[in-house]
């Protein structure tokens, strides 16, 4: 269980740096906000369908 | 799958900055978003999978606290990389770290015992409610998706906002996001204590009141030091009446159909921000369009408000929900 923790924590650090840095980044490189929330939108749709894929994959497993 | 997942995860941002172009960017995002999301769900039930009754509830609470504190060292890190190695690199070590984080997975022994036989039909199958546990599913799924598009429209963005309306450094944003941050972990942690002092009903109504003044409120400031203070307060209210509405809500549920109501409520959640997101490039184009952007959403929270009135009526004299958050002696 230790072992999972400690990826939890560096994946987290990992997810939380790159949510900082990935818009300041696009607009760095002369994207603009209607740009980058068309970005943000798609991220928004996949997780939207993979999420409720891996729930649905979660309810089978659980029941077994 | 988790580190599927993470490799997917690492190999886009490699991508992203190699060849950054829109095409590149756009392809890769629909993917990205599932992988960043399915991360949490994946590593949520390999807990399940590796830990027992006795242990798992305490297991979870550290995976939950770390999460925090680890995003909060996130947003410290990840500002001060931006701005003193450039985006770019900050983003390179990202993916790096990331890869490296599967190495304490490869040590993790899973239960594969697990195999799936339910059926599509069964898992979608709504019909088994009463007419109270379809009152408050109805309601809590309407509500998911109102809050979720208002916070959709500026959550997501706060790097964005910093830097428009305060010409932020990427160190500073980094640290005025930790604030906010900090405060959602706080309010997780006292939300059940303070629902227990106040009531659970009057806790959650009150906080979510306050959250609407705080939302209007970012559309006026334009001090960036009262401005951070108000976000971090919106950020730590939320959290504060998030696991206690979520409690009550769950507890009304039948075992066997909680998962699929939180799945329903995560895609309902996620379409939600998806199109708060499209919205937030349309509107902060407008001229003072921050500040019809926060109006709008505090539009958003006021309507989710009025039906978090309607969604407990029925319940406050019900035996589960006087239970739920009994006042303790040391109170």
């Amino acid at each position: 269980m230790r072992n999972l923790l400690y990826y939890t924590f560096f994946s987290s650090i990992a997810q939380s740096i790159y949510r900082i840095v990935f818009n300041l980044f696009l607009r760095d490189i002369g994207f603009n906000n209607t740009f980058i929330s068309h970005i943000t939108s798609l991220e928004m749709i996949g997780s939207a369908f993979l999420g409720l894929l891996i729930g649905i994959m979660g309810i089978s497993l659980e029941r077994n | 799958m988790l580190i599927i997942s993470s490799v997917i995860f690492a190999t886009i941002t490699f991508l992203r900055i190699s060849f950054p172009t829109e095409q590149m960017l756009l392809y890769t995002a629909l993917i990205n978003g599932g992988v960043l999301t399915s991360r949490m769900i994946l590593l949520n039930s390999l807990i399940v999978d590796i830990t027992n009754h006795e242990n798992r509830g305490k297991y979870f609470g550290y995976n939950f606290g770390l999460f925090m504190g680890s995003g909060l060292i996130g947003n410290l890190i990840g500002g001060t990389l931006g701005d003193f190695l450039g985006f770019g690199t900050a983003l390179l070590i990202t993916g790096i770290t990331h890869l490296l984080s599967n190495t304490f997975l490869f040590i993790v022994h899973e239960d594969k015992k697990h195999h799936s036989e339910v059926l599509l039909k069964d898992i979608f199958n709504l019909r088994d409610f009463n007419n109270l546990q379809t009152h408050i599913i109805k309601i809590h799924l309407i509500r998911t998706f109102l809050i979720g598009f208002g916070a959709g429209l500026f959550v997501n963005f706060g790097n964005v906002i910093f830097k428009d309306l305060f010409n932020m450094k990427p160190t500073i944003i980094g640290v005025a996001l930790a604030f906010a941050q900090l405060g959602a972990s706080l309010g997780s942690i006292f939300s059940s204590k303070l629902s227990k002092k106040f009531g659970a009903y009057q806790f959650t109504f009150f906080m979510n009141i306050l959250v609407i003044p705080l939302i209007i409120s970012f559309s006026i400031v334009r001090d960036p030091y009262i401005f951070t203070l108000l976000y971090a307060l919106r950020f730590s209210f939320m959290n504060m009446t998030n696991p206690v509405s979520t409690t009550i809500i769950m507890s009304y549920i039948p075992q066997n159909k909680i998962t699929t109501i939180s799945s329903f409520r995560n895609f309902l959640n996620f379409i939600a921000r998806s199109l708060a997101a499209l919205m937030f490039g349309y509107i902060t184009s407008l001229s003072n369009g921050y500040s019809y952007l926060f109006l709008i959403s505090a539009i958003f929270y006021f309507i989710s408000l009025l039906l978090l009135k309607v969604l407990f009526k029925p319940i406050l004299n019900d035996e589960i929900f006087i239970k739920l958050y009994k006042k303790t002696t040391n109170d």
